[in-house]
């Protein structure tokens, strides 16, 4: 059966620490032996290709974006060519103009120099991240990484803040070589389901990203689904000063307005999208990290937080990359947005883990809690009332249920005449979601924990990501992983939510959009049109 | 105190002379980075990332993009001279030069106690002084080939290296010349800029018909064929599925593929129309038949469209849908309902060329084009990208030449005389005003000065040549950069854009007097004000 390819674009700075996770776990994941089953069709999201030196390649359909000075040890061409410096002349004069080279650290190097034990070495990653690169395993395509000169990484002077900078960028220059670059990669596929489109919502990216789904949308007919990312944490979220407060503030007004235009524009011109963030607010600040059990992480470090969202990503793509080739894209897209709510929230459990004496029947049973959390912010999942779709990868069958012999009380349970994994979940979500169409996908491989994937697992857990119910510590490798898109009108709560929260913003202090070409008008017209899109999701519910 | 102290404690402020000294320190720091750009002499900078990436130029504008400039005088600046290249796609380095040089000359006499007012209404005189000497010195020219000629060499000159200049200015001329409608603005879109990793830049050719950056998907395809139809059309060929609420109510995969079959019938109807016609046109006549489209071909429409021997391009560039049109006639088609053959384009010679993972498609011989290709070649990635800001630089200049219908001597010509202009009419000001006019004739020679030094010349000797030569004689007199002499530029047929010329003059002054005028910088509160 022929390959449904994505093409991949991410936009900005955390996004990109996302999207490097997820390069990483795809690529980890590839088997080099043929001897593993792997269920997941890789050729969807890659391509293969040959260097200008005949080599063959297989990198990922990617583009991205990030501006000048973010990307420290990769070259701007990916890192697989090899840059021939023979010109057809000789200069009598060239000045040359260095800039230092960044530090490489440990596991760059290890990459670089083709170390093969990657996965027993222990590195001190924590420390030694700056940048999204600083973890990227793979190497990229050459047209895959645009870099945006007009605006400085973390600059002072010039910040790339504004959602109407990023619209008046993506007219320039950087927006047609970026249009003719995903020409490229879509002339090349024979029958493309669709985009993704990653990107942060909070800065100027937004602005690019909408423009740039304007575009695809307008070119292409196909199917765009968008995950609106918020990170974790930003540098100015714990001011000391007042004047820092002052600042703080203003940030985040900015940073509020941009999320409200992106999920304005997103509602116009794309077909599913999904706002992202561990935080659990996501505007006026990202809030109190999301908790995970027997997960330690730290919001303010992206290599950590990203992890999260690109396991969820991952976990979520399995239902339309799966090797059987059942659902596309669009399919998923479909099911989830009927009466035009176009938005819908995330969920994930990480490890989804009971203990390893264990059966998953047992567990369902008696547990009280959800079985995922919300990684849409500002968004709790309702129990009823509900689309969803649901992906589970990694509970073995053997974990199922007891056999009949020790079976005992299981035998009471009326899951036990449920013979797969896919059939207990549905069996639990219709118990548990009332008034609900939920659809399972069940996935045999867990998510594997390769390096660079961080280590902040709790020691409890066991090399499957089960609990251990010894004492002896191991190294966790793999773990089993729920992840879910949820649809519903509790979806209302969070528009209103940010609707109210946009609209305290007097359009006065907003100069610096303004400078850039924001009319109150449009502004005005915008947040009405939140309003009314929130109307999609009252109380007209019916299956 | 100033008074925004009393607003704002925090803000940070620099007053009169103080401020006058920021700007001027970082105009002088812009110009000196530059400053060894300037001319067909100048040097090449080569800028290396830390992660290795090369960027070989010696083109001004390209130079402030690459350039973190975190001053905001000098970014200030910068931006004048992007604008510049907006404008008229030369002059930039120029553009810094002098605002740079007029800064200069100006502290020196507010050093000694002048108001900075009077440098610049000086220099509002001198401008339009200097305005008129330029008036004076054009050039009227014809649209001929000779003329465009010597105008693109000398810009390209200052770009690349010469003998890849000739090569640059052969092909960039006639592109334009093949463009160019009697009447009409030239549409510089019309002339493709083509990359290929290939060969060497000098094999940089102009092709007179199109090449795409893609080729046939199929491998049945001809890779070759000649006296071929073009059709161009932006019509899908590619079976998209409808949405269905499928995870919740379709179970298998089997209902699907049926509706699938419906479905696809559809678009086999679009195919069957093209074949159609190409049955009636070529079949039994030794012509052949090219699909370009700008949507989508499914691997089944190319089957069908190989078996008959047709060449099917997907996904051309939403552009090249036009500049198909022109290069080889034919309309770009939205329906395939009521095709005929006056809609059909023609091209002598369609071909395939393989690069690596690259395909090219090359459609030649066209009857009357109207959209040419100029084909960049070069050995790597820096390369390609500084003979493209090249080409681009060139075409421009042609561009300029054509609505100016005139020319203005290169060579510095213009700065020499203009000095010598206003050093004539400083006398015949009355009051301090003169001083500003002093100050601008002598930042016009920055330009000769720097031409001279980059060529390992003297400064004063050639200035002292060329002033002297320049007042005896009464033609133009530019400076010769092999000899160091003293030359008529339009003998060797060195020009300049009279609209270049004009726009530096515009610009450097209004941006030099505004700096000088500013006597307080602030910094204060919040970030947003800064950007």
């Amino acid at each position: 059966m022929c390959t449904r390819e994505i093409l991949t674009l991410q936009f900005g700075h955390y996004t990109n620490y996302v999207g490097s996770h997820f390069w990483n776990i795809q690529e980890l994941s590839f088997d080099y032996t043929g001897t593993v089953k792997t269920e997941c069709n890789h050729d969807i999201l890659y391509r293969e290709g040959q260097s200008s030196s005949g080599e063959v390649t297989y990198t990922p359909r990617l583009l991205l974006a990030d501006l000048k000075g973010s990307l420290k040890t990769l070259p701007a061409t990916g890192g697989l060519e090899e840059t021939n410096l023979e010109g057809d002349f000789s200069w009598e004069e060239v000045e040359t103009i260095k800039e230092p080279e960044p530090d490489k650290n440990e596991f760059i190097k290890d990459i670089n120099a083709g170390t093969s034990n990657l996965q027993d070495k222990e590195y001190k990653l924590e420390q030694d991240i700056n940048t999204w690169t600083d973890y990227l395993y793979p190497r990229f395509h050459s047209r895959t990484v645009n870099i945006i000169k007009e605006y400085q990484h973390s600059s002072e002077n010039e910040s790339f803040d504004i959602f109407t900078s990023g619209s008046t960028l993506w007219k320039s220059d950087i927006g047609e070589t970026f249009a003719d670059n995903i020409r490229k990669y879509v002339e090349e596929c024979d029958s493309l389901q669709g985009f993704q489109v990653n990107f942060d919502c909070t800065d100027g990216f937004s602005g690019l990203a909408l423009g740039c789904i304007e575009h695809i949308g307008d070119e292409y007919s196909k199917t765009i689904l968008s995950y609106p990312i918020i990170a974790s944490h930003f540098s100015d979220n714990s001011p000391s000063t007042e004047e820092e407060r002052e600042k703080s503030t203003l940030k985040d007004s900015f940073r509020l307005v941009n999320i409200a235009l992106s999920i304005e524009a997103l509602s116009q011109h794309v077909k599913l999208f999904v706002p992202l963030c561990t935080g659990e607010k996501g505007w006026r600040k990202p809030g109190n990290p999301r908790l995970f059990d027997y997960i330690d992480y730290k919001p303010e470090c992206y290599y950590h937080s990203s992890a999260l969202l690109a396991s969820a990503m991952d976990s979520l793509g399995q239902k339309y990359r799966h090797k059987s080739n059942v659902y596309t894209m669009s399919d998923v897209c479909a099911d989830m947005t009927g009466y035009g709510r176009k938005m819908a929230a995330a969920s994930l459990g990480i490890p989804f883990t009971f203990s390893e004496s264990q059966y998953l029947i047992e567990y369902l049973n008696s547990t009280t809690k959800l079985i995922y959390q919300s990684i849409t912010p500002s968004c709790k999942i309702a129990t009823d009332k509900l689309f969803q779709l649901i992906t589970v990868r990694g509970i073995p069958e053997t974990y199922l249920k007891a056999p009949m012999k020790e079976a005992k009380e299981q035998l009471n349970i009326p899951a036990y005449r449920c013979n797969s994994v896919k059939e207990m979940f549905e069996l639990y979500f219709q118990a548990n979601n009332f008034l609900s169409a939920t659809n399972v996908t069940v996935c045999e491989k867990p998510l594997e924990l390769k390096t660079p994937y961080p280590r902040f697992f709790s020691d409890r857990l066991n090399k499957y990501g089960f609990i251990n119910s010894g004492p002896e510590s191991e190294k966790v490798e793999s773990c089993p992983v729920i992840a879910g898109l949820h649809n519903g009108n509790f979806m209302a709560d969070m528009i209103e939510k940010l609707h109210r929260d946009v609209s305290r913003i007097k359009f006065s202090k907003l100069h610096k959009f303004g400078n850039e070409g924001l009319e109150y008008g449009d502004y005005k017209e915008c947040l009405d049109r939140i309003a009314e899109f929130k109307d999609n999701y009252e109380d007209n519910f019916e299956l | 105190m100033a008074a925004i102290s009393l607003l704002n404690p925090k803000a940070e402020f620099a007053r009169a002379a103080q401020a006058l000294a920021v700007n001027i320190t970082a105009a002088k720091g812009i110009q000196d980075v530059m400053k060894t750009n300037l001319g067909p002499k100048g040097t090449m900078k080569m800028l290396v990332s830390g992660a290795g990436d090369i960027k070989i130029t010696k083109d001004g504008n390209v130079l402030l993009h690459e350039m973190q400039i975190q001053h905001p005088t000098a970014s200030l600046i910068a931006r004048a001279s992007t604008a510049q290249d907006d404008a008229t796609g030369d002059g930039t380095t120029s553009t810094v030069l002098l605002i740079g040089e007029l800064l200069k000359q100006a502290d020196i006499y507010i050093s000694e106690g002048l108001h900075p007012r009077i440098i610049t209404e000086g220099f509002d005189v001198a401008r339009n002084k200097a305005l008129e000497v330029l008036e004076s010195m054009k050039i009227p020219i014809e649209i001929k080939r000779e003329n465009l000629i010597d105008i693109t060499r000398t810009a390209l000159k200052t770009k690349v290296h010469p003998s890849l200049a000739e090569v640059l200015t052969d092909a960039c001329v006639d592109s334009v010349l093949a463009i160019r409608v009697e009447g009409k603005p030239v549409d510089l879109h019309m002339v493709e800029l083509m990359e290929m990793q290939h060969k060497t830049a000098t094999e940089t050719t102009l092709i007179k018909g199109l090449v795409l950056d893609h080729g046939a998907r199929h491998p049945d395809m001809p890779k070759r064929v000649e006296n071929a139809y073009i059709l161009t059309c932006n019509v899908s060929l590619e079976y998209e599925k409808t949405e269905v609420n499928s995870g919740f109510f379709y179970k298998s995969a089997e209902d699907r593929e049926k509706l699938i079959a419906a479905e696809r019938e559809f678009i086999d109807q679009r195919v069957k129309k093209i074949v159609a016609l190409k049955k009636k046109l070529c079949d039994g006549t030794d012509k052949s038949f090219v699909v370009i489209n700008q949507k989508g071909i499914d691997p089944l429409s190319l089957d069908v469209l190989a078996k008959e021997g047709i060449i099917a391009l997907r996904r051309a560039k939403r552009r090249n849908m036009e500049r198909l049109a022109l290069a080889c006639g034919g309309i770009a088609m939205n329906s395939v309902d009521d095709l005929t053959e006056e809609c059909l384009g023609y091209a002598g010679l369609v071909y395939e060329h393989i690069l690596g993972e690259e395909k090219y498609t090359f459609v030649e011989d066209c009857k009357n084009p109207q959209s040419v290709t100029i084909l960049i070649k070069g050995p790597n990635k820096h390369t390609l990208t500084q003979i493209k800001d090249a080409v681009r630089d060139g075409l421009r200049a042609i561009n300029n030449a054509i609505e100016d219908k005139c020319l203005v001597p290169g060579a510095a010509a213009f700065e020499v005389k203009a000095n010598n202009e206003l050093l004539k009419f400083k006398d015949t000001v009355k009051g301090k005003l003169r001083l500003g006019i002093q100050a601008y004739a002598e930042a016009l020679l920055v330009i000769p000065k720097t031409l001279a030094v980059n060529s390992g010349y003297d400064a004063q000797d050639t200035i002292v040549k060329l002033q002297e030569e320049s007042r005896l004689n009464p033609d133009p007199i530019g400076l010769d950069l092999s000899t160091g002499e003293a030359i008529k530029p339009i003998d060797l047929g060195i020009y300049d854009n009279y609209i270049v010329k004009k726009q530096i003059l515009n610009s450097c002054s209004v941006i030099a007097s505004n700096l000088l005028l500013v006597d307080e910088i602030m910094r204060a509160g919040m970030s947003s004000l800064k950007g």
